[in-house]
Formats: C-alpha cells, sequence, structure tokens
C-alpha cells in the first residue's frame, strides 16, 4: 500500500543562541505517492530542512510544528522506535557526497546488510544474498570483493550507486533524494541519471528528489514544487513549470541556467520591507498592489498552484 | 601485515639506538665519579690512587668513550646492567624482583583509565550541552589540574585517616594498588574523557552517522558499531603514549605509597647517585616507550583499514 505523504502548515525554525530562524514557513505540500516529485530552490531555500524532516533527521535545535502525515501516521509526532521503524523500510534516504557517507572503517558489505538484519530479521547469509543480487542490479560485476572493500576504495560513481542501494535496499515504498548531483562532474551526473532511471523502473516511482539541478529535475520528475525562502512559489506538472513558468522566482531560475545564458537574478530591485511577499526585492514584476496585498498560494487549475499577485 | 611490521620496527631502531646513547651520557656527565662513589659508599674508608685506578680498570671506565659504550651495549643487550655502586647488588635480580609491582600497578592504572575515560567521554558525548555534561567537564578539569602527589594526601585523608579502609603504604595485595592506581589515572582520566567526547561528537556530526539513522539502526547500534572505531583511531595514540609515561609516572607515586616498586628503586638511587640503576632505569623506560609506539602503530594498522591498503599498494 502506497501512501501520499501529506504536509499541513509546515514551519521549521532553528533555535540558535540568539535568535531563531525560520527555515520553511507555513509549508502546505502533497507528494503524491507513485510520481517523482521535485524540490527545487536555491541554497537556503529550505528544501532540504523540509526533506530531512520527514525523517525526524533534524539537528536537536529544529522546531517543527504542522503535521506530515504518511498514511494515517503523522511523522512528526511519532516517538523514535516507531520513527526508526520507518525510516529505510518505509521511507529511505539517498544522500548528498556519497564520498562521505559510508562509513570509512566498515566493510561495504556490513553497512548494507545491517538493515536488512534489524528490519527483517532475515540471517547474514540471506542478507548477503540480498546484497549481492542488489550490487549486481547496479553494475558491480563482483559483489563479493565490493562487500568486503570499503568506501574509500571505490570511485565517486561506485559510492553513489553504493548509496542508492543503502537508500532502497529494504524496497521502502518512498525515497527522498537529497541533492544527488551536488557537487558532482558532469559524467558522474550522468551515471546518477541512470541509477535514478533504474530506480524508476525496478524499485519505487514515489520520490521525492531535492535538487538544484534544474535539468536533472527536467529529465527525472513529473511534478515540481519551487522553494523560495522556505515558502512554496510554485508547484506544477515538471514540463510546465521548467518550460513555462509562472512565479518570477521561477523564471529568474529558468534565466540562471548556463542554456538560457546564466542571467542572474537581480538583487534589492525594491526594498524589501514594503511587502509581505519574500521575493518583492528582487521581483522585476513588482507593482504597488505588492505593496498592500498578502499572496496566498492560490490554484491556477488542478495540477497548478502560484503565489503571485501577477496570477489573482 | 609483516611488510608493515618490519617497516616500522626499522623505523623505531634508530630511535632506540639514540635513547641508549642517551642513557649511557647521562651516566657520564652526572656530577660525581662513580668509581670514587662506590670506594667512600662506606663512608670511612678513603680510597689511594691504586685503588681507585685499578677499580676504574675493573669497571673499564678508563677506556675511550665510544668503546665504553660498546661494551656497556654488548652487556645491556644481554641483560647484564652491572652492579648498584651503592649496594653491590645485581641490578638486573632488583629490577626483576621490582617489575611485577610496577607492572601491577600501571596496567590496573591503565585499565581504569582506558575504561573511565572512554566511559565518561562517551557519556558527555551522548548528554552534550545538558546539565550533566557541564558537571562531567568541570570534573575533569578539576581531575586534571590536581597534581598527584596532592591527590594522594587527599585519598590517604580521606580513605586511610578517615574511613580506615585502605592502607596507606606498604604490600596489602590488591589493597594496596588502589589509591596508588586511581591517582595515577586520575589526571589522565580527565583528559582522555575530554578527548573521547569531542572524538564522539566529532564523528555523530558525520555524515554516515546520518546515513545510518536513516537506515533505521538504533542510536546504540550506530553508536556501538559505527561511532565508536572511528572515534578510537586518534584516542589509541593518546593512550598508548600514556601507558608508556605511566611508568615515569609511577615512580613518584610509589614512593608516597611506599610500593617496592622500580620507581621507587630508581628514586632511592637517584638520591644516593647510584648512575647505573639510573641508566638502567631511562634505557627500560625507553625502550618500553618505544615498544608501546610499535604497538600503537600495529593496533591503528588492524583498526583503520586505510592503513592496509596503503601496506599493499
Amino acid at each position: 500500500m502506497h501512501y501520499d505523504i501529506q504536509m499541513a502548515d509546515v514551519t521549521i525554525e532553528f533555535a540558535l543562541k540568539s535568535k531563531r530562524v525560520s527555515a520553511v514557513d507555513q509549508v502546505n505540500v502533497t507528494f503524491k505517492a507513485g510520481k517523482i516529485t521535485g524540490v527545487i530552490g536555491e541554497t537556503g531555500s529550505g528544501k532540504s530542512v523540509l526533506g530531512m524532516s520527514i525523517l525526524q533527521l533534524l539537528p536537536k535545535q529544529a522546531c517543527i510544528s504542522g503535521t506530515c502525515f504518511f498514511g494515517h501516521k503523522d511523522l512528526y509526532a511519532l516517538d523514535a522506535e516507531s520513527m526508526r521503524k520507518i525510516r529505510g523500510q518505509e521511507i529511505g534516504l539517498i544522500v548528498q557526497n556519497p564520498n562521505e557517507a559510508l562509513n570509512p572503517v566498515r566493510t561495504i558489505g556490513r553497512q548494507l546488510m545491517e538493515p536488512l538484519i534489524k528490519h527483517f530479521d532475515v540471517s547474514r547469509t540471506e542478507a548477503r544474498k540480498t546484497v549481492e543480487a542488489h550490487l549486481r542490479c547496479f553494475g558491480f560485476e563482483m559483489p563479493k570483493k565490493v562487500m568486503q572493500q570499503y568506501t574509500f576504495q571505490m570511485s565517486g560513481g561506485m559510492n553513489q550507486r553504493l548509496i542508492a542501494i543503502m537508500g532502497l535496499i529494504c524496497h521502502p515504498s518512498w525515497l527522498i533524494a537529497d541533492e544527488p548531483t551536488k557537487g558532482l562532474d558532469a559524467i558522474l551526473r550522468r551515471s546518477i541519471y541512470d541509477v535514478f532511471w533504474e530506480i524508476r523502473q525496478h524499485y519505487t516511482q514515489s520520490m521525492i528528489v531535492i535538487t538544484h539541478d534544474l535539468f536533472f529535475a527536467k529529465k527525472l520528475c513529473e511534478q515540481i514544487v519551487v522553494m523560495y525562502q522556505g515558502e512554496i512559489v510554485e508547484i506544477g506538472e515538471a514540463k510546465k513549470v521548467l518550460t513555462t513558468p509562472l512565479h518570477p522566482y521561477t523564471k529568474g531560475l529558468l534565466m540562471a541556467t548556463p542554456k538560457a545564458g546564466m542571467t542572474p537574478i537581480p538583487d534589492h530591485l525594491n526594498p524589501s520591507h514594503e511587502s509581505r511577499c519574500k521575493f518583492y526585492s528582487r521581483c522585476q514584476f513588482a507593482s504597488a498592489k505588492c505593496k498592500v496585498q498578502f499572496v496566498e498560494l492560490r490554484e491556477i487549475d488542478p495540477d497548478t498552484m502560484v503565489r503571485c499577485i501577477l496570477y489573482d | 601485515m609483516i611488510h608493515y611490521f618490519l617497516k616500522r620496527v626499522i623505523s623505531l631502531l634508530p630511535v632506540w639506538i639514540g635513547i641508549t646513547i642517551f642513557a649511557f651520557f647521562l651516566g657520564l656527565v652526572s656530577p660525581g665519579d662513580p668509581v670514587y662513589l662506590s670506594l667512600t659508599r662506606d663512608g670511612i674508608t678513603e680510597p689511594s690512587e691504586a685503588m681507585v685506578n685499578a677499580k676504574r680498570a675493573e669497571l673499564g671506565l678508563d677506556l675511550p668513550y665510544h668503546i665504553q659504550y660498546v661494551n656497556w651495549i654488548n652487556r645491556v643487550i644481554r641483560g647484564d646492567f652491572g652492579k648498584s655502586i651503592y649496594d653491590n647488588e645485581e641490578i638486573k635480580a632488583e629490577m626483576l624482583r621490582r617489575m611485577p609491582v610496577t607492572l601491577k600497578l600501571a596496567f590496573s592504572a591503565f585499565v581504569i583509565t582506558v575504561v573511565a575515560g572512554l566511559g565518561i567521554g562517551a557519556v558527555m558525548a551522548a548528554t552534550r550541552d545538558t546539565i550533566l555534561d557541564r558537571f562531567l567537564r568541570q570534573l575533569c578539569t578539576l581531575m586534571v589540574s590536581i597534581p598527584g602527589f596532592c591527590m594522594a594526601i587527599i585519598l590517604i585523608a580521606i580513605f586511610s585517616e578517615c574511613f580506615h579502609l585502605l592502607p596507606t603504604s606498604g604490600m596489602e595485595g590488591v589493597k594496596s594498588f588502589i589509591m596508588p592506581s586511581l591517582v595515577l589515572s586520575m589526571g589522565t582520566i580527565g583528559t582522555s574523557a575530554r578527548l573521547s567526547r569531542s572524538n564522539f561528537i566529532g564523528e555523530i556530526s558525520k555524515q554516515y552517522v546520518l546515513v545510518a539513522s536513516a537506515k533505521g539502526m538504533s542510536k546504540s547500534f550506530i553508536g556501538t558499531w559505527h561511532i565508536f572505531k572511528n572515534a578510537m583511531i586518534p584516542i589509541i595514540t593518546f593512550f598508548g603514549l600514556y601507558f608508556a609515561g605511566i611508568l615515569g609516572g609511577s615512580a613518584v607515586i610509589e614512593s608516597i605509597f611506599a610500593l617496592p616498586g622500580m620507581g621507587s628503586y630508581v628514586i632511592d638511587a637517584i638520591y644516593n647517585r647510584d648512575y647505573f640503576i639510573i641508566q638502567a632505569f631511562v634505557l627500560l623506560t625507553g625502550t618500553i616507550y618505544v615498544l608501546s609506539n610499535l604497538l600503537i602503530d600495529m593496533l591503528y594498522f588492524l583498526i583503520n583499514p586505510r592503513m592496509k591498503q596503503g601496506d599493499s599498494l
């Protein structure tokens, strides 16, 4: 049974020594099962925080309010033990920085086998067999040898594939991928794309892909959520959002890609305190109306939502 | 493995030779003529020139320094440290008699340090920034700050004078080792607990811990199987060097608690200007230092797979 992940009124703040920093602000979104949803936005837009909050993997200083329903369970309200059972088994995670994501002094085999043993209580022999099969599936021709090796003996691409296997070894119904292409060169990015295609074909189609790689998002995702300063500014079908964007910020993002000539989004166009719209200070389409009206995320058509008065 | 072992041995050999030269010249540069001292130890005899020269020739001290050194090394390698100037006893026999006391003391102090240091460190890391963590951190600073002799006096006052639980001095079985080994380990417990704390905390924030949690592994599993081994790598060095250092540190403690170990032996020798014993002690502790280093390197090799790869290349 595949459930949707439904977030309602999610606000996440970090309690720092002197102040509280808001990372996610009143987010309402449903990640639909069977669909790959891409969450895009610049660094600091809160997209990773939003993704990690689903698995309760944020640091202690994070204060979360709102609900995140997965079936009938509110993931934010679960106790540690119930959450532990969901992690890896029902919702898997694929992290960034593959070369640092594995324990350097523990064999790859052990690290891949331990979730199977923990979640399904299988014997070591069975776990080993499962891991070998997965390694083969992801292009490792000598799985027995790989299992005895360590992460530093692998190449970046191999580590990335291992991280992917790590996330899906227990066949979770959902996968969250946190910036899988961050900091990788073009060749590796291509191999990541193949990895995700493989996952989509054979493992699960319910995925949240957090990325700022628009090309990657376009190729892989069916739905796109655009975040800016902790708020969702646009939700829509991937093709639509990435070819005919509605929100000025999404337009700016697309203009900033190499293909479009890397035009940066301007800064300090308008004094930011004049409007409650967070993008107001950088918006080329800002008008007097922005100063008075507070803009909610509103539906344009059944699949599309945008937070801008241009579409009132 | 064997290749690596041999490489380490070869690289440590010059260090050991350096220690022997140092120990030997320590005897040469120290004030007082050992020949004269050994002949006048009863305090009555005033030796004649001929007697001094005869004794000098007997001990081989009339030869050039480098030949003296070679002769000394030759004897030392066979385990012959010569005789005490003061009481004419075989140094080797006396050392062997006293060695077990010092080793027992060193080992019990070492075990206490490792268990308490790692334990307190782990508790502090797990309860980071809570009141317990702050309290333990202050306690650690306190433990490091109190000198051993002072701690010894405090413990004697509490456990011997007040409660009459433990003996203040001498050998009365296991009981006699409790206070000395506590005092000997106290300062290092503080340091090693702080070190373990920061190492554990450093590892907790690494990404592999997040990945392990995301796989659904429990906190205790991650702590035991993921973090511990990684955090141990730098801590092992510290403990290894500490063990080597205990022997020197035990000298003062042994003499406070009147334990008949190597430390009190060498302290007496220092008072009596018994240079051969001091030489032997310096050489012995130096050798143990080198051997501990070798042991650390080998442990490193076992715990850190990155070294194995370097070896196979």
